[in-house]
């Protein structure tokens, strides 16, 4: 089933949670919608799932519009991040609940439900009580009991943030197995940038009640619209340097008190830009260290942080301090002074005002 | 095989003192406990001696064995020259009275703590602290009141009647108690109920329900022992002999003043005391025993 989100605006008290959202969500995809706390993206999923109704604007779920359809009527499985399960019910009948609620009849059900169990290893766990299983344990009840009947739509609203790290990775992977192997259009809301990069097709990154890119995941990395997009994605986050955009002779170029950086013919950017304040956006993978100073930046050592493999160099160029990821070898005798020499692939210049990327 | 049973060393002499120094404080909790509630027990001690006494000694001390007191159980009953009816029809009012209101109480006031403590709707803040001052007004005020409607009614002398009056004036508590076990339980399970096809009154019914049956327990308790012990209001609006309660039996027994058989008396009172200490002993590990726990986190 496709969704479709048509100008949709939810408020609180007159507060705008959601503005005007735009959105498609094409059949058996998997989206993450990742943002900040308080971005709005938990209410965009629970509009999806019928508990919160739209201020403004039309959710189509394929052609129907379903404003006003209660969640029963939606056919969706959600897995929420307390999982919530019903501790008076064992874990066969938690699994069973959805299918209780359809009516069918109790020797079906119960064989759907050990059936679903299966698939997410909790045989040996069917008469339990919730109370008695471990987090990881409870969260494949939860994720059980919305896949037992068959949903159109599965929401997962931060279903790993209560599992340590191991659990973590495990889970991911048999969701995501689950996923395609059940092919349902699914919904993932996280504020954890990797979970939504490894398991979703498309990621959409919400601020202050927008959508501020819908991509995959290697294109909101490589690519980032905006200066908000290129500060969340990526760890260390991206370095920025102040600056403005000048025509130096017939060379482009971005000069600030203490560096200069020239575009090369090609990369150049539209000539109504010259005069900006601007600022480049670098990848801590994308600087490299060198001894020369030709188009290359000055740095001075500030700090060097082991991560076993690699080596975070934090280093000022100016007054801004910028990250460098290099290999050990290279960080055991850094002098003070050296130069950073950007790959220009990954030079990225936004527009200080509106914090539009320019260069793409 | 050889086993080798290894005997366990002897226990040192000293051990005793030892406990005694580890555990002194749960020592002294159990003596101010002793000492605080020996009063209340000697109390129910001397009543159930009394019951089944000849006479007193010196006007306090039991003395003497009979059964004699507690013929009521199986006969006629005479007070002070007056002949009064079997003791069964006034337990059974009293048992269908407590019963009835606490029926009625739980049914209603799981529905309405639910409503207030979980929808919105206009006027719910004005509704929860109306319950509250309903609850400050003592009901004795309103007794005339009442007496006219339940008139008005033909309500008046029926069990059915006061039953009515006696909910009215008990909902507003139970509401607030059961009100807060509501409050406690987590919106994401009422949610998921939603979203795996409950409405609204299955989700109340099937989920949330059974998440507050400490709730339910203790508004349960609280009536039934409310009801049991009414006297003023029975004692108001009920007339006919045949809807008297165990509170207004015992009020014919005492009879006239000056002629009380105390041995009559204590063994009604024991028999009156009884179901709800039954009833209590039979419930309180309800109230003790907190069902919570769905996730991790709840």
């Amino acid at each position: 089933m496709n969704i479709k989100f048509n100008n949709v605006s939810k408020a609180f008290n007159n507060q705008l949670a959601i503005d005007s959202l735009n959105l498609e969500i094409e059949n058996g995809e998997f989206i993450a919608l990742l943002g900040p706390s308080g971005c709005g993206k938990s209410t965009t999923l629970m509009m999806l799932a019928g508990l919160y109704k739209p201020t403004a604007g039309e959710i189509y779920f394929g052609s129907v519009v379903v404003n006003d359809l209660e969640p029963k009527e939606r056919n969706i499985g959600m897995v929420f991040q307390s999982y919530a399960l019903y501790p008076h019910l064992t874990v066969l009948e938690n699994i069973a609940f959805p299918l209780k609620q359809q009516k069918v009849p109790k020797k079906e059900r119960l064989r759907r439900a050990e059936e679903v169990a299966e698939l997410v290893h909790l045989q040996e766990f069917l008469q339990r009580w919730p109370s008695q299983l471990s987090g990881g344990q409870q969260q494949r009840v939860a994720i059980a009991r919305a896949l037992v009947k068959k949903p159109d739509l599965l929401l997962l609203d931060e279903p790993m943030s209560n599992l340590d790290t191991r659990l973590k990775n495990n889970m991911r992977n048999e969701v995501c197995r689950l996923q395609k192997q059940l092919k349902i259009t699914t919904v993932l809301v996280t504020h954890d940038q990797e979970e939504a990069m490894i398991m979703a097709d498309r990621v959409a990154i919400l601020d202050a009640g927008k959508i501020q890119q819908f991509d995959p995941p290697e294109k909101l990395f490589n690519k980032p619209k905006n200066l908000f997009v290129a500060h969340f994605m990526g760890n260390p986050p991206m370095n920025f340097l102040e600056g403005r955009l000048v025509n130096e002779g017939n060379q482009q170029v971005v000069v600030a008190d203490d560096w200069r950086y020239a575009f090369t013919k090609e990369k150049a950017l539209p000539e109504k830009y010259t005069g900006k304040q601007v600022k480049l956006g670098i990848r801590a993978h994308q600087l490299a260290i060198t001894q020369e100073s030709k188009d290359a930046l000055p740095a001075k050592l500030l700090a060097l942080e082991y991560l076993g493999r690699e080596v975070i160099i934090r280093a000022a160029i100016g007054k801004q301090n910028v990250c460098v990821f290099v290999e050990n070898m290279v960080a055991n005798n850094l002098p003070e002074h050296f130069y950073l020499y950007p790959d220009r692939a990954g030079v990225h210049v936004f527009d200080e005002e509106t914090g539009e990327n320019l260069s793409l | 095989m050889n086993m080798v049973v290894k005997k366990t060393p002897p226990v040192a002499r000293d051990s005793f003192l030892k406990t005694l120094q580890k555990k002194w404080h749960l020592l002294l909790a159990y003596l101010l406990l002793t000492i605080f509630s020996l009063p209340i027990g000697l109390m129910f001690l001397w009543l159930f001696l009394t019951s089944i006494s000849t006479h007193t000694i010196a006007g306090v001390i039991p003395a003497g064995f009979t059964l004699e007191h507690w013929s009521f159980l199986w006969g006629p009953v005479e007070v002070g020259g007056r002949v009064l009816p079997s003791i069964w029809q006034a337990t059974w009012n009293t048992i269908l009275f407590a019963g009835g209101l606490t029926i009625f109480e739980v049914i209603i006031s799981t529905m309405a703590g639910y409503t207030l403590s979980r929808m919105n709707f206009p006027g719910r803040k004005l509704m929860l602290r109306s319950v509250l001052i309903l609850h400050a007004f003592p009901g004795v005020l309103l007794l005339i009141a009442i007496f006219y409607v339940l008139n008005a009614l033909g309500l008046i002398d029926t069990l059915w009647g006061v039953m009515l009056v006696k909910v009215a004036l008990q909902i507003p508590l139970s509401i607030y108690i059961i009100k807060g076990f509501f409050d406690e339980v987590s919106w994401d399970i009422e949610w998921a109920a939603l979203v795996d096809g409950c409405n609204r009154l299955t989700v109340w019914y099937q989920v949330i329900l059974p998440q507050v049956k400490p709730g339910i327990a203790a508004i349960s308790i609280f009536s039934f022992i409310a009801g049991w012990s009414e006297f003023l209001l029975l004692f108001t609006f009920i007339f006919s002999e045949h809807n008297n309660t165990l509170a207004i039996y015992l009020l014919a027994i005492i009879g006239d003043f000056r002629v009380v058989n105390y041995g009559l008396l204590a063994a009604a009172a024991l028999f009156y005391i009884f179901p709800v200490l039954l009833f209590f002993l039979f419930t309180q590990k309800f109230l003790m025993k907190m069902n919570m726990g769905g996730g991790k986190q709840v």
